[in-house]
């Protein structure tokens, strides 16, 4: 019990500093997108490093802002919004490893808050949980705006949620295991002479894209932003206000981080970086670096955020580069074309297994 | 599928934009290059070069003797279409030009930097050439201008 | 040269009636046609010295000065030909030859004749490169009067007006040529009663008003027409007023001069300069609240100290500066309310032969055709308008006054009204004509007309006697027509 609350604290301390940089992140890209250089001022102790401490900035802004409460919102909704929303989309970072399981004296050590053996689920199950923070939220306000944007973001979170599920069956299919270590471990497999790792986004490209889709839209973030819309719509947070509001916005972030652990976890191999094994380096060119277990995990810790943070980039480079959906089209690209496409992707994918078998 | 294709091409741009400049970026700020690269004027440290016609904030002119140009004839205050010009002629006692201005206000609050009264004024008592762009005040009536603040460059 | 035979002229092609004898100018002017003038001036004798109102007449080969021509039956006149055009434009050519360019500094640019004829006839640049002849400038003539021989075009309207006007002759034209300005004759000042008039008349900035001088650009004034209160001549007045807070930040100033309008039949061209530089007591000194003993109240308790003195005997003591339809009201409350009515008025003045009347006040006489008289009495309250010296001592005393006067303490009740620029109405003048004066301004404070004050009083008083000035003007024409018709 203590080592999970000592890990709570590590893993969730990591994941908050980790999105204070995505935010970070998201404001440098887009700047260099648009020919701009982003935030760069906050200044510690005279080192101001491009921006470096902006995110701390940013948080302590959020701490100190008033914290208005409308008179007119239903309390325990508004007051509960937030904080459903945000711990939602933290706990399921808990459930992913991010290093393999580690034996000290002859006991486990998961290196993730929750060593579950049935880890997917659990994250699915969590991540359709987090759409109540937005409905209460947009409910609670009281305000029409706010509402409509509950709804929408309702609407879109549930048909996603569809083409997420269905995407992630093809991956259960060739990764059979619920357990998000052993897909891990599958995927740490090499063919074409020990060249090729066997990695979700080789065996399932089709998922990948469809995983990648859907999981930007259950983000709510451009282009699927239409719950939001902060430059013009305004969305669920519009009666919110100081930290609150900061807890909509960290939340968001948490989401891209989310998203991003759980293709890397899927799709890229989770922590391995290529040809790493139980004991070391193995390379298809007949090398080998062997090492010691502690220092394994501390690589696989590296390679599963470099992995992140890549994946993290392309999110955010997406994010900067489409403009918004209309909302039908929103539902279209959702029931019309990731479903079916999901669809399909598992019957063709369980023929091939079947014929495989 | 095209569509998917010129999806494609934006990401495509998009990802340029960011390579290139980040890369022309470090390379400034490590000191190696001087393009920056980006378009970002990093204000107070940086300006941009003000033109010389540019209008900003006013200026009263003063004679080579020391009086103010400005004879006080209103033709400024009623040239402006914000009416923030506020003049109080006086009689000048010991020069030829027999008016001069008591008080000379200008509602910088209000100014739309039109150059009218530039344009009014017949005594070339007047300009906009004072290239400082702040004007930045906590009270608005800190924004009204009179003859000592205008007379200084 | 009134009275004489109807005779048709053609002007411009149009035909025009008017009387044998009629100066061109002026014939033309009737009809609409206006002729370019400098130095004629309808309150003056002709003088014809600037050539500016050339007119061709058919059969004479040269233009001939319309200023000076009366006209004849059948003349043809042409008033606006391209040459009369080029002419003029010589004469303002030469005018400007030496004059300066001082319209910033004017008090006249804006009114200023040689401006006007400027933008409509000349538009060109100086040719003439000497050096500008120097002249005087800021010449102190009088307390009212300074001048500028600069800027002054030798029309000779100043010279003509004191000669012809008021026959004081302070002024001539000394020295030649281009050299000539116009100067006082030693030892004089103009200090006549009608100096201001040299002002209106000046065609250009040359004589201007040290009253005025420097104080506002002309072209913010706004124009209401009025009627002087200062004599019982009632001469006919434009207030010029300005109360743009942006314009006239600087001081609370809201009228800045007087100036006359014309009335042939009662002021002519001219007021004199106590009607003119008397306008102060309008913005200055005012009253602006309801005050007991010297301390400021509100109405509803000025209304409540009044409903204190009911049952009491009361003598109002209405005065002429009244309009006459307040009067007829104040008359009608004081009939319902069974007070006895008086009149207070300013004592008499001076007079002379041009405008002035000793009486100084601009409606004794629709306080007389309303049979009000001037008596005192000892009633226990009396109600005095706008004269405090005139209050009966040791008695209750309700006041309503325009300005502040030394001892206000002793007053039981003042309410504040509103001065004659600050409301609508009529008065009666000495020869009984019934002449309008229009509101140019608000009142100042919580100061309101005594119409209004009157309801007011009724008010307090619980009697039904709703103020309304139309049909008091209606009431009172009635009584007019039955003194008159007398
Ligand atoms: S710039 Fe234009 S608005 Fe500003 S003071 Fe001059 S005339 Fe007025
Ligand atoms: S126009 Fe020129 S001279 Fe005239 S009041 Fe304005 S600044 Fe003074
Ligand atoms: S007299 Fe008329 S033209 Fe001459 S300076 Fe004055 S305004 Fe200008
Ligand atoms: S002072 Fe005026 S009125 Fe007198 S002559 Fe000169 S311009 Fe004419
Ligand atoms: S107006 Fe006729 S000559 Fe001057």
């Amino acid at each position: 019990m203590v080592w999970v609350i000592i890990k709570a604290v590590v893993i969730f301390t990591w994941a908050l500093i980790t999105v204070l940089y995505i935010t970070l992140l998201e404001r440098k890209e887009s700047a260099l997108i648009q020919d701009r250089i982003g935030a760069n001022r906050a200044e510690v102790l005279g080192l101001r490093l491009n921006g470096l401490f902006q995110p701390f900035a940013d948080a302590l802004k959020m701490f100190f802002k008033e914290d208005y409460i409308p008179p007119f919102v239903d309390r325990p909704f508004y007051l509960a919004a937030p904080i459903l929303s945000l711990v939602f989309a933290l706990v399921p970072i808990g459930a992913i490893p991010l290093a393999d399981k580690l034996s000290i004296d002859g006991r486990e050590f998961s290196i993730s808050v929750i060593g579950s053996n049935v880890g997917l689920v659990l994250i699915l199950s969590l991540l359709s949980l987090g759409i109540y923070g937005v409905v209460l939220g947009g409910y609670g306000s009281r305000n029409k705006y706010g509402l409509v944007g509950g709804m929408r973001a309702t609407a879109q979170v549930i048909s996603y949620e569809v083409a997420l599920g269905l995407s992630l069956v093809g991956v259960l299919l060739v990764y059979p295991s619920l357990n998000l270590n052993e897909i891990v471990y599958m995927q740490n497999r090499y063919v074409l002479g020990g060249w090729v790792p066997l990695w979700g986004i080789i065996l399932q490209p089709l998922a990948a894209i469809l995983f990648l889709i859907a999981g930007m839209a259950e983000n709510k973030r451009v282009p699927f932003d239409l719950p939001e819309g902060e430059s013009e719509i305004i969305g669920y947070f519009l009666e919110y206000s100081g930290m609150k509001f900061g807890m909509f916005f960290v939340a968001d972030f948490v989401e891209v981080l989310l998203l991003a652990a759980l293709f890397t976890t899927f799709f890229l191999g989770g922590y391995n970086p290529p040809y790493l094994f139980q004991d070391g380096f193995h390379f298809p060119w007949g090398g080998a670096l062997l090492l010691s277990p502690v220092w394994i995990r501390v690589i696989q810790f590296i390679t599963f955020n470099i992995k992140l943070w890549i994946v993290v980039w392309f999110l955010l480079l997406v994010r900067w580069t489409y403009p918004r959906y209309r909302f039908d089209q929103l539902m279209d690209l959702g029931w019309k074309n990731l479903i079916p496409l999901s669809i399909l992707n598992i019957i063709i994918t369980a023929g091939i297994m079947a014929v495989i078998k | 599928m095209k569509l998917f294709w010129e999806a494609i091409k934006g990401l495509g741009i998009t990802a340029r934009h960011l390579i290139v400049n980040l890369w022309k970026f470090s390379l400034y700020y490590v000191g190696l290059s001087r393009d920056k690269g980006v378009v970002t004027v990093e204000y107070p440290e940086e300006r941009r070069e003000t033109f010389p016609r540019v209008r900003l904030r006013h200026r009263l002119l003063r004679r080579e003797d020391g009086r103010l140009r400005c004879v006080a004839c209103f033709m400024c205050a009623t040239a402006c279409p914000a009416e923030c010009i506020y003049i109080e002629a006086e009689e000048d006692p010991d020069h030829p030009l027999e008016k001069r201005p008591r008080q000379f206000l200008i509602d910088l609050g209000k100014c739309a930097y039109c150059g009218f009264c530039v344009e009014a004024c017949p005594e070339d008592a007047i300009r906009m050439d004072v290239h400082i762009p702040e004007l930045a005040e906590y009270e608005r009536d800190n924004l009204i201008y009179d003859i000592e603040k205008l007379t200084k460059k | 040269m009134p009275g004489g035979k109807r005779i048709k002229i053609i002007i411009d092609g149009r035909e025009v009636e008017t009387e044998a004898g009629t100066l061109l100018i002026k014939a033309a002017e009737d009809a609409g046609i206006y002729i370019p003038r400098f130095c004629y001036h309808e309150g003056l004798r002709p003088d014809g010295n600037c050539r500016m109102c050339l007119v061709e007449i058919e059969g004479l080969r040269k233009p001939v000065p319309s200023c000076m021509t009366p006209v004849k039956e059948g003349m043809i006149v042409r008033t606006n030909t391209p040459a009369l055009q080029e002419h003029r434009k010589k004469v303002l050519e030469f005018i400007l030859t030496s004059h300066p360019m001082d319209c910033p500094i004017c008090d006249q640019a804006g009114e200023c004749v040689l401006q006007d004829y400027y933008f409509d006839y000349d538009l060109e640049d100086r040719r003439y490169l000497e050096d500008r002849e120097r002249k005087p400038k800021r010449v102190y003539w009088g307390k009212n009067l300074i001048y500028d021989a600069e800027r002054c075009i030798l029309c000779r309207r100043c010279v003509r007006f004191l000669d012809n006007v008021t026959g004081t002759r302070e002024l001539g034209v000394f020295e030649r040529g281009i050299h000539s300005y116009i100067g006082l004759f030693d030892g004089k000042k103009i200090e006549n009663d009608y100096s201001g008039n040299l002002v209106d008349i000046c065609p250009v900035g040359a004589i201007t008003d040290l009253d005025f001088r420097f104080k506002m650009r002309v072209w913010f004034l706004d124009r209401t027409p009025s009627i002087c209160p200062f004599c019982a001549r009632g001469c006919n007045i434009e207030i010029h007023t300005n109360t743009d807070r942006l314009r006239n930040r600087f001081s609370s100033q809201r009228v800045f001069r007087i100036k006359p309008r014309k009335n042939q039949d009662v002021n002519g061209w001219w007021i004199c300069d106590e009607g003119r530089y008397s306008y102060k007591f309008i913005d200055e000194g005012r009253i602006l609240h309801p005050m007991s003993n010297g301390r400021k109240i509100t109405w509803e308790a000025a209304g409540k100290k009044l409903r204190e003195i009911i049952g009491n005997e009361i003598r109002v003591y209405l005065s002429a500066w009244m309009s006459n339809e307040e009067l007829i009201y104040w008359k009608r409350l004081a009939d319902l309310l069974q007070w006895k009515v008086s009149l207070v008025k300013r004592p008499d003045g001076d007079e002379d032969k041009l405008l002035r009347v000793k009486d100084k006040n601009p409606n004794t006489t629709g306080a007389k055709i309303l049979g009000i008289k001037e008596e005192r009495g000892n009633e226990e309250v009396s109600v005095v308008f706008h004269f405090p010296e005139f209050a009966p001592e040791q008695r209750i005393k309700i006041g309503i006054f325009t300005n502040e006067f030394p001892d206000m303490e002793g007053w039981e009740l003042i309410l504040p009204a509103a001065v004659f620029a600050e409301k609508e109405g009529h008065w009666t003048n000495f020869q009984g004509k019934i002449q309008k004066f229009q509101k140019a301004l608000e009142p100042l404070g919580e100061a309101m007309d005594e119409g209004r004050i009157g309801e007011f009083f009724a008010g307090a008083f619980g009697i039904e006697l709703p103020w309304d000035r139309q049909e008091m003007e209606r009431e009172f024409l009635k009584e007019y027509k039955k003194w008159s018709g007398s």
